[in-house]
């Protein structure tokens, strides 16, 4: 099968004061076309390091270390700067967790639109487009709307602007970082369904980081969890949410009251994640994870396949074969 | 003490070394020069640099080094004092008119308002204007002016603070408002002012040279920078360098104490 | 509509803000010791002519009428005359505008250009290096008087090198803008000095934003990101300084019109003051305070313009 983008272990550090902190270590994965691959986890960490480094667009004391980023084919890890920018936008598009702060705030919405768009179009073309987009993002009074600052928008349709900012090149895959956290839960739930329709309709692929499982669950094809920096669980959404075979995974599911089935107690997790830059030995969830033995706190674990597809890091994984179907997937 | 110094540019070391220099010109100019600004010497007069006199001599034969020492003294206290009175009652009052709030507030913004229609430089001019010059009345001067810049600080900063909860547990413990505003709130909004003040001193200490240069603020004999660079302005091309000196002495002070109230600033923004 | 709603609202804020300026002109000249007669007219004045003046400054009515006789001059512009150069103060005041004008807006594009130029490669550049040196010497220029490098940039380009003129401004207006190269130096570099580190500060800070991020991820060009993001936001930013700043320019004219030897107003107040002519004194002040007023009015209006974020209240 081809993938659209692989990402063969992906290394990505920080410089904190005179500190090396690996903020994404040893990631790989696949994306298959037209799929919708979820990277999850808590804040901080790496999903969203890793969604950046896909395109280089990392903070200034960031680097991508090792390890490529191969899209249709081509490596696109160090590219040039003039290279990188026929990738972005036009190949691989990408939005943002923040509207306010995302949208470029002294100019007008029309502008930052229709700046996108390839310049064979002329003038009125390329305004016809934005309408266009705006509609298509759901946007009604599109044409007054072009003349917006945004502020002018509410968040809801600031997010919508920002997508149809996005899609303004026509990218095949969709990098969404964590798209929905910023809004209200029913407008969450609007521009989840805008994307998934707009991925079908476009012919996207996408890859949606989130730190909420609901979200991931409703949405994603395939689904990658990390902790501190490493992908820990990684499988099928149907695999992953049925048969989890991390304790994170597990965890994770068992703290979320959408994913608990009626009278389950919720048990959140204990402990915060531990800091990257005084990274356990052995597994990195060791310390607050209730299976723990003597090896976890010795031995890093391995990705290891334990399925077709299925994949995770965990010396004891067996003790959670019981473990079935805690969840009915939505949707 | 140590451990607050740690971490500090080199600019703050360098303009730190500066100012002890500066502080030791202050006190004990004699460690420096054995002249003395006044004596007036008819056989050198417009003297070039030489080991006799290092800075030359001016139009009545006086030694430009020494004047430029012992004027250290008085720019540096018109820098200080200039600064000292309106930093303190324009902290005061833009902690009360922020405090009171309503009708204290009120007052105090339309005073601004007409304080801001004069440019300040025009405003102390003004005011030398009627009272007349010298150095006293330079200092009136500045006084009445420079307080509304630590009033509109310090206002904003208490407007911010004074809905915080130690602020109503201070009300609720029954504790005066002079005490809530200095013992409690004066702390916590005290920082931006001071940094403020260290800057002011090198802008004061430009406005009064300034003033000194156009003749409304120290006049001669006494040596002090912006004075001794008027002085020497008529012989720009035969005596460059009676003008020269004093300047690169305010330069270099007015840089040092940047350099400190930098290195403090950045430490007070990183707290 | 809404901007002329909020013009005309600004206008008649200032009106009461601008009688207090005159209470407080009309104070002043009160406190000066002495008869004001005497002090317009000079110490060696007749006694006939002072009480010729105390009746035409109407002295001899009560405070609260001479206020608003000194009110009706000064709203029909009529400031009485100078007593040392014997003419209107309106007229001299509108003969030296023109030069303070000039130093003002020559100083104004000097500072524009250098202030964008250093501080953006400051900010923009990537080698620390780079960005440290510009701070430096931007926190240096900022400590050193305007007077102190007027009289050097004098000696050096104009008395040493004779590249330019060393006083007044010419009669053509090449002369003219030719004279203005040395004060506009001088009275720009300070606010130059002090716009770097701004500028600086606000591109570091708008460089680590999401909606700069957001541009590189559409494939956009670095210069359109650079022009249309970063130094767009930095103008907003920035614009608020620099009209501080032009007022400060416009009255720090007092001083480098006095190093320079320009006939413009801080000169012609600068003399004022020198020699006691108070008419003159009051009049000037009065209208540098309008000025001022009108210069900040006309920022605020302006502001609401460049920045949309702010809303006309």
């Amino acid at each position: 099968m081809e993938y659209i983008l692989s990402v063969k272990n992906l290394k990505t550090d920080f410089v904190d004061g005179d500190q090396v902190v690996h903020a994404v270590d040893d990631v790989s994965f696949d994306i298959r076309e037209g799929e919708t691959f979820g990277l999850i986890g808590e804040s901080g960490c790496g999903k969203s390091a890793t969604c950046r480094s896909l395109i280089g667009l990392l903070k200034e004391n960031g680097t991508v270390s090792g390890g490529k980023v191969i899209y249709k084919g081509q490596d696109i890890t160090h590219l040039r700067f003039g290279e990188m920018q026929k990738i972005r936008g036009h190949e691989i598009g990408m939005i943002f967790q923040e509207p306010m702060t995302t949208l470029n705030p002294v100019v007008k919405i029309g502008v930052q639109l229709t700046e996108s768009l390839p310049d064979t179009m002329n003038k009125g073309e390329k305004r016809k487009r934005a309408e266009e987009l705006l509609r298509m993002v759901g946007i009604s009074d599109a044409a007054q709307r072009l003349e917006a600052y945004p502020h002018e928008l509410s968040g809801g349709m600031r997010q919508r602007a920002m997508i149809a900012i996005a899609l303004a090149g026509e990218p095949k895959l969709l990098l969404a970082d964590e798209p929905t956290t910023a809004l209200d839960v029913t407008i969450q739930d609007q521009i989840l369904k805008l994307l998934q329709r707009l991925k079908r309709d476009l012919n996207m692929s996408m890859i949606l980081v989130t730190h909420d499982l609901g979200v991931a669950a409703q949405v994603c094809d395939h689904i990658a969890v990390m902790y501190a920096g490493r992908i820990v669980e990684k499988a099928d959404v149907h695999t992953l949410f049925h048969k989890p075979r991390n304790p994170y995974t597990y965890s994770l599911m068992c703290s979320l009251p959408s994913m608990v089935k009626k009278g389950q107690r919720l048990e959140p997790i204990e402990g915060m994640p531990p800091n990257l830059k005084e990274m356990p030995a052995g597994c990195a969830f060791a310390p607050r994870c209730r299976y723990c033995e003597k090896i976890c706190a010795e031995k890093t674990p391995e990705l290891e396949e334990i399925g077709k597809g299925h994949y995770t890091r965990c010396h004891l994984w067996k003790k959670l074969e019981h473990v079935e179907g805690i969840v009915e997937r939505e949707g | 003490m140590k451990k607050r110094l740690k971490g500090m540019p080199v600019s703050f070391y360098v303009g730190a070394v500066i100012l002890f220099v500066i502080l030791l010109m202050t006190f004990f100019p004699g460690l420096f020069t054995d002249q003395d600004p006044y004596t007036q010497d008819m056989n050198a007069l417009l003297q070039g640099p030489s080991a006799a006199h290092w800075f030359g001599t001016d139009d009545l034969g006086r030694d430009v080094y020494a004047r430029v020492i012992y004027g250290t003294r008085i720019d540096l206290a018109i820098g200080i004092f200039a600064m000292l009175v309106p930093a303190v009652t324009g902290t005061l009052i833009g902690l009360c008119a922020g405090y009171y709030g309503k009708k204290v507030d009120a007052v105090l913004m339309r005073i601004l308002d007409v304080i801001t229609a004069f440019p300040f430089i025009i405003l102390v001019i003004a005011i030398v204007a009627i009272i007349g010059s010298g150095i006293r009345n330079m200092f009136i001067a500045i006084w009445c002016v420079g307080w509304k810049d630590y009033a509109k600080l310090v206002r904003s900063e208490v407007l911010a603070e004074k809905n915080m909860e130690y602020v109503a547990a201070a009300k609720t413990l029954g504790f005066s408002g002079a005490r809530i505003m200095l013992r409690h709130i004066l702390p916590n909004v005290i920082d931006g002012a001071f940094v403020y003040a260290i800057s002011d001193v090198m802008m004061c200490m430009m406005v009064g040279a300034s003033l000194s240069f156009l003749g409304l603020g120290v006049s001669a004999p006494t040596p002090e920078w912006g004075a001794i660079i008027t002085g020497g302005r008529p012989f720009l091309t035969s005596a460059w360098w009676i003008s020269i000196f004093p300047g690169i002495f305010l330069a270099v002070a007015g840089v040092a104490i940047s350099f400190v109230g930098k290195g403090v600033a950045e430490k007070v923004k990183a707290k | 509509m809404k901007e002329f709603n909020y013009i005309i609202k600004r206008i008649l804020q200032m009106i009461p803000v601008l009688l207090v300026v005159t209470v407080v002109i009309f104070a002043g000249m009160r406190l000066i010791p002495g008869s004001p007669a005497i002090t317009m007219l000079g110490d060696h004045a007749t006694p006939q002519a002072v009480e010729e003046m105390n009746e035409k400054l109407g002295l001899n009515e009560p405070l609260i009428v001479q206020y608003f006789l000194f009110l009706r001059q000064v709203l029909t512009f009529d400031f009485g005359n100078s007593i040392t150069l014997n003419a209107p103060v309106w007229d001299l005041f509108k003969e030296k505008a023109v030069v303070t004008l000039t130093l003002t807006v020559m100083t104004g594009l000097f500072t524009l250009v250098i202030s964008f130029l250093f501080g953006y490669i400051g900010g923009i550049s990537r080698n620390k290096v780079v960005t440290k040196t510009v701070d430096t010497a931007a926190l240096i220029f900022i400590s050193i008087p305007e007077f102190w490098i007027g009289i050097q940039l004098m000696m050096i380009f104009g008395l040493k090198l004779g590249l330019f003129p060393v006083g007044g401004w010419g009669t053509t207006w090449g002369e003219h803008l030719h004279s203005m190269v040395l004060p506009a130096i001088a009275g720009g570099l300070g606010t130059s000095a002090l716009m770097i580190r701004n500028i600086e500060e606000e591109i570091l800070k708008i460089r680590r934003q999401d909606y700069v991020d957001f541009a590189y991820s559409k494939g956009l060009k670095k210069s359109v990101v650079r022009n249309r993001y970063i130094l767009k936001n930095v103008m907003v930013s920035t614009i608020t300084l620099f009209s501080m700043r032009i007022v400060y320019m416009f009255a720090g004219s007092v001083v480098i019109e006095t190093v320079f030897a320009l006939p413009g107003l801080g000169n012609l107040l600068m003399q004022a003051i020198l020699s006691r002519d108070y008419s003159l004194v009051q009049g000037l002040v009065y209208i540098f305070a309008v000025i001022v007023l009108v210069m900040n009015l006309l920022t605020d209006i302006s502001y609401s313009f460049i920045n949309p974020r702010i809303k006309l209240e």
